[in-house]
């Protein structure tokens, strides 16, 4: 990380020093244009995703906006579908399942609460399903919240989280 | 092209973030003061298609 830390102060620095950031999408694509590689390996993802979020910030800082009213410019901003990462697998969690992020789509609700509540019903419920069927113990969560079961196949969890609708 | 919204400066500094581990979080400053910063955000996978984390063929020591 000591690269990275070097590379914002003394590459990216002087690089866009005086540069005009009022487009954050603008000054990220000049910060990969500089790298020029296919993976970013010169000035390395860390830095340049740092240093778009920085440029981001303070671009709306400068204009006094909210990010969310920056980004989204003259065009009316809609509250985002909540997704829930019910169930862990892959590199977020210490099972055998290879698919790592199993995510629920709460649609065709009319408001945020009504989607966010049927989402939370169907983890609640699979939580309850899985202690029920396998063992309070198989309740923990990975990485991202999801519950990290002992299920080594897709297929039976797929069967698990449709029973549970 | 020089004006307000310009950067002034770009300054970069390691963080722990919340897993532990070292990261990076980059301040951006404008010409007239204005100042945030952003973090790099960790995951516990790395495609391959995904990018490199830190500059190697730079020659930086």
């Amino acid at each position: 990380m000591k690269r990275a830390v070097d590379i914002a102060n003394y590459i990216i620095d002087i690089v866009t020093r005086n540069r005009c950031k009022r487009t954050r999408y603008k000054s990220t694509k000049y910060l990969i244009d500089i790298d020029s590689t296919e993976n970013k390996s010169k000035l390395g993802g860390n830095t340049i995703i740092a240093t778009s979020i920085a440029a981001l910030k303070t671009a709306s800082k400068a204009l006094g906006l909210e990010v969310f009213k920056y980004i989204a410019g003259p065009r009316l901003p809609k509250i985002p579908i909540p997704l829930l990462n019910i169930i862990n697998g892959g590199l977020h969690a210490g099972n055998k399942l290879k698919i790592q992020e199993f995510i629920i789509l709460p649609i065709k609700f009319n408001t945020f609460k009504e989607a966010f509540f049927a989402a939370i019903e169907v983890y609640r419920n699979l939580k309850g399903l899985i202690s029920e069927r396998y063992g309070k113990i198989y309740t923990a969560v990975g990485d991202e919240g999801g519950f990290s079961t002992t299920l080594e196949e897709t297929r039976e969890l797929r069967s698990d989280i449709y029973f549970n609708k | 092209m020089i004006n307000r919204f310009s950067i002034e400066k770009v300054k970069g500094l390691e963080i722990i973030d919340s897993r532990g581990n070292p990261t990076i979080r980059v301040f951006v400053r404008t010409n007239d003061g204005v100042e945030s910063f952003g973090d790099a955000p960790a995951g516990a996978s790395k495609g391959q298609e995904r990018q490199s984390k830190s500059g190697m063929k730079m020659g930086l020591r």
